[in-house]
């Protein structure tokens, strides 16, 4: 049984060993580019058609990427009110840790209406995105060894509307590629993880898409809401993750895992009989 | 939509009489540094945990990215368990942005120089407070910002009192290793011993043939040996004649959460002229500013824009520890000649307290300081860098005092224990032997048996060809600090008997200087003369002899001044040994800066075990005439 966790723990010993390895730079000359906008719009008898929009400011310093935006609006006519609240986030930070460059990409929207008359529509349409380009950089690696890049996270979201008709609308994706070779996570929202892995060698550059788009929207027959009531919709989301990098794990590895493993495993068979 | 807006305006009602941890209740809202976010601040759950207290607004953040990232992911998950509505999701956000946390970081420095291996509290002087007190305020120091570096500007070792330098002054780095400092910036006296010892000092392993070598306590060593500095040593303008390669790293870097801060280390290029040949032969010394500037364009291609320069050269002002009036000395020429890119100058060997502002070649103010000497003072420095940019944006600088009374930090009392335990013998060991007692006690010229012996001492150091060729030596009567005794029976001297005279550790300094020169010299002994503070009688070697009319006026005092009965002819040159403090201008013997032709000498020690050895029969107290007061 010694042999057995000894065999175990090497194998587990070369899997964990992969943690720290390599680290991230953003290239001489690079161009980050970050960009966001919203543009609401909601149609009512009283007032007609109201809009409102705004841009995703870049915030960003050398290793790190930052755009935020923002809008707190509101249109009144007497008791009627309509009020749209908008926030956007991206960011990218390669400086407080270069082997684990942390990602996210996210926001929140609300419309209100209180008191309104005849109701016909209302629709956000809103994107932020982010794309960038990381190089490889050796921490002890030879320049063009075998290295992989796992891009492991999240992407929630919460939707909520006392419209009727009105339906949630987000899509979140990620493509990261390098050498030709390319990985993506595309998502709705809906609560999910993702864990990519794309092989590259030391040296090489990733490059990094993210973005959050957002458009509900409805259109219907006028409906009124009673003043001293809110109706409309809510929408936050987030994908947050990290890119880091690891050994590709050799084949022997792998083997030698499985010889564990399985070793341990009839060990318990024999051990049950 | 609507009801979860009803549950959290019930909720905001019931806060306002509820008691503390009730789920939902609140007592203020939730801020972010300055910026109010609007948002209540809500007890969360039954552990009183708040809206607030889960978002770490107090943590140190390398760049505004980070923090935002972490208020999205936080206000997320709040909203999702009903915490929070989405409005206030988008404030939070907002105001997460609006506070700035991220845009800026202060990371703290602790700064000293020229400790000297003051490591036994009092030892040596009434006002040493000892690496004990000095470990209980760097504590302090550092618990107020978990990003931190403790920067040393030189001689952090050499010139040690016994219970150091007896064991090579392992045990200061040992106590500098248990502190946990980051970088040293070499200082002339860590040449002291050579470059093979330092280096020794860094790296670890037993001294090759000193048997107080390795002593220390389990902990502190290495495979049974001295383990070396946990620290790195740093010079940027010491090079090896051989190969021109530095001998240490020019700098140091410290990352603070992705913000890089380098720190540049140096000694003063003047280190051969008051360190002995030996300490640095094969070695090159560079001048300051130039090395500084030309390292500026290799850090910013690593993307490093803060930059604080370590270096021991230094200078004087007045005003206190924090004062800055009337700033002289060569740091003033050196910061004068900096790039604009230093950010700040952490400076030393005058072992003066200072906190100053010098205008760099652009012509912009950067603080300059020193924390004077032994353990004594400490520099607490705040920068604040922008993670945009990188830069330090602001420095704020105070000396404080260690203080005798402070506590003494437990972490270190058994180290100093340890080597004091270690030192009883050989502060006993026999060196020589004197006739009688021998005092320092002046007679009415202002001379002393003591600094009789102790000047022959040194010029029986310096007169050879090799050694520097002295005919005179000048000793300040300050640097003797006791008087010698005479243990009976047969005036056996110790060890720690002549640490105990001379404390220092200053090596000598020969230098060629004019008769003209030597007179005012000796000019400026009397108070309110060419500078002098006070009347300070240097003892002078056998052979030479002067005579002074104290009522005369300043530069006429000094009647005679003979040499083996010749008269010191003004025009000629004289090789002339005083110690390395005097030789710096020291006790304000300005003259003794402008000596020519210098050469570095033993430790004064040293040179005094030499001449009792050379004495076996036993050195009799001097005579005390050489010196000749008019009436």
């Amino acid at each position: 049984m010694n042999l057995i966790k000894t065999t175990l723990a090497v194998a587990l010993a070369s899997v964990c060993a992969s943690t720290q390895a390599a680290h991230f730079i953003f290239p001489t000359g690079n161009l980050s580019l970050i960009g966001g906008y919203t543009y609401a719009e909601a149609t009512t008898e009283a007032f007609g058609t109201v809009s409102a929009d705004g841009l995703v400011d870049i915030l960003s310093g050398a290793p790190t990427l930052l755009g935020f935006g923002a809008l707190s609006e509101q249109a009144t006519d007497g008791s009627a009110l309509i009020t749209y609240d908008w926030v956007r986030e991206v960011t990218l930070d390669a400086q407080t840790d270069p082997s684990s460059v942390g990602f996210s990409i996210g926001g929140t929207s609300v419309i209100g209406f209180d008191g309104i008359a005849g109701l016909q529509g209302v629709v956000e349409t809103s994107k932020v995105e982010l794309q960038t380009t990381l190089m490889i950089m050796p921490d002890g690696e030879t320049l063009g060894s075998a290295i992989r890049a796992r891009l492991s996270g999240s992407a929630d979201s919460i939707f909520s509307t006392s419209l009727p008709g009105l339906e949630q609308s987000t899509t979140f994706n990620l493509i990261a590629s390098s050498g030709g070779k390319s990985v993506n996570y595309t998502g709705n929202g809906a609560a999910e993880a993702f864990d990519l892995s794309l092989d590259t060698v030391v040296g090489a550059e990733v490059t990094l898409s993210l973005s959050y788009i957002t458009r509900p929207g409805w259109v219907g027959a006028a409906i009124d809401i009673p003043a001293g009531t809110v109706q409309g919709f809510e929408e936050s989301g987030l994908m947050a993750g990290t890119l880091m990098l690891a050994p590709v794990p050799e084949p022997e590895t792998y083997a030698l895992l499985l010889a564990g493993l399985g070793l341990i495993g009839a060990a318990a068979r024999r051990r049950r009989g | 939509m609507r009801i979860k807006f009803l549950a959290l305006a019930i909720a905001g009602a019931l806060s306002q009489a509820a008691f503390a941890c009730v789920p939902g209740s609140y007592n203020g809202n939730v801020i972010f540094g300055s910026t109010d976010s609007g948002v209540p601040d809500r007890v969360l759950d039954a552990s009183c945990t708040t809206v607030d207290g889960q978002i770490r607004d107090e943590d140190p953040w390398g760049n505004q990215a980070a923090f935002i990232a972490h208020v999205s992911s936080v206000t997320l998950a709040q909203q999702k368990a009903g915490k929070i509505s989405a409005v206030e999701r988008a404030r939070l956000l907002i105001a997460a942005r609006n506070s700035q946390i991220g845009s800026t970081l202060k990371v703290k420095l602790i700064a000293f120089n020229d400790f000297h291996g003051y490591i036994k509290p009092f030892e040596g002087s009434g006002s040493n407070p000892g690496v004990t007190r000095f470990s209980t305020r760097i504590k302090e120091l550092k618990a107020q910002n978990p990003l931190h570096a403790v920067v040393s500007a030189g001689d952090m070792i050499g010139a040690s009192p016994l219970t150091s330098a007896l064991f090579k002054d392992e045990p200061t780095i040992e106590a500098m290793n248990r502190i946990g400092i980051d970088f040293n910036a070499v200082g002339n006296h860590e040449f002291d011993e050579g470059k093979d010892e330092l280096l020794r000092m860094q790296h670890g392993g037993n001294h090759p043939t000193d048997a107080y070598s390795g002593l220390g306590m389990n902990e502190d060593l290495k495979g049974g040996e001295f383990a070396g500095a946990k620290f790195r040593f740093l010079a940027a303008n010491v090079h090896d004649t051989a190969n021109g390669t530095t001998v240490f790293p020019s700098y140091g870097v410290k990352d603070f959460l992705g913000n890089k801060v380098a720190f540049i280390g140096m000694t003063l290029e003047g280190t051969p002229s008051i360190v002995s040949p030996a300490g640095v032969a094969g070695l090159q010394f560079a001048d300051e500013a130039d090395t500084v500037n030309a390292l500026i364009p290799k850090l910013k291609a690593q993307g490093i824009e803060s930059i604080v320069v370590l270096i021991h050269e230094g200078g004087f002002a007045s005003g206190g520890i924090n004062g800055c009036s009337g700033v002289s000395g060569p740091i003033v020429d050196i910061v004068n000649r900096l790039d604009p890119e230093v950010d700040l100058v952490v400076s030393g060997h005058t072992h003066a307290a200072y906190n100053c502002l010098i205008n760099n070649s652009a012509g912009q103010p950067v603080r300059v300081t020193s924390g004077g000497q032994y353990a004594r003072n400490l520099t607490d420095i705040d920068l604040t860098i922008d993670t945009r940019s990188r830069d330090v944006i602001a420095v704020a600088a105070n000396n404080l005092v260690t203080g005798t009374a402070t506590e003494e930090d437990a972490a270190l009392t058994d180290l100093v224990a340890h080597y004091d335990a270690l030192s009883v013998g050989p502060k006993s060991r026999v060196i020589g032997r004197i006739t009688a007692a021998i005092s320092r006690s002046q007679n009415a010229a202002g001379e002393s048996a003591l600094g009789d012996v102790i000047a022959d001492a040194q010029l029986d150091a310096t007169d050879d060809a090799g050694t520097g060729g002295a005919v005179v030596t000048f000793m300040n009567p300050g640097g003797i600090r006791a008087d010698l005794p005479f243990n009976a029976p047969n005036g056996d001297v110790t060890y720690g008997d002549a640490f105990t005279v001379q404390p220092f550790g200053n090596s000598l300094v020969t230098m060629t200087l004019s008769g003209a020169q030597i007179r005012t010299l000796l000019e400026t002994q009397f108070n309110g003369c060419n500078g002098q503070t006070a009347t300070r009688i240097l003892q002078v070697s056998q052979g030479f002899s002067y005579a002074y009319t104290a009522g005369n006026a300043c530069n006429a005092r000094v009647t005679s001044m003979t040499l083996d009965g010749v008269a010191v002819d003004p025009s000629a040159s004289y090789r002339v040994t005083v110690n390395s403090f005097l030789a710096d201008g020291g006790d304000g013997f300005a003259v003794l800066k402008d000596g020519t032709q210098r050469l570095g000498g033993a430790v004064d020690t040293d040179a005094f075990e030499a001449y009792l050895q050379a004495n076996p029969t036993g050195v009799a107290p001097g005579p005390q005439n050489r010196i000749i007061k008019n009436d």
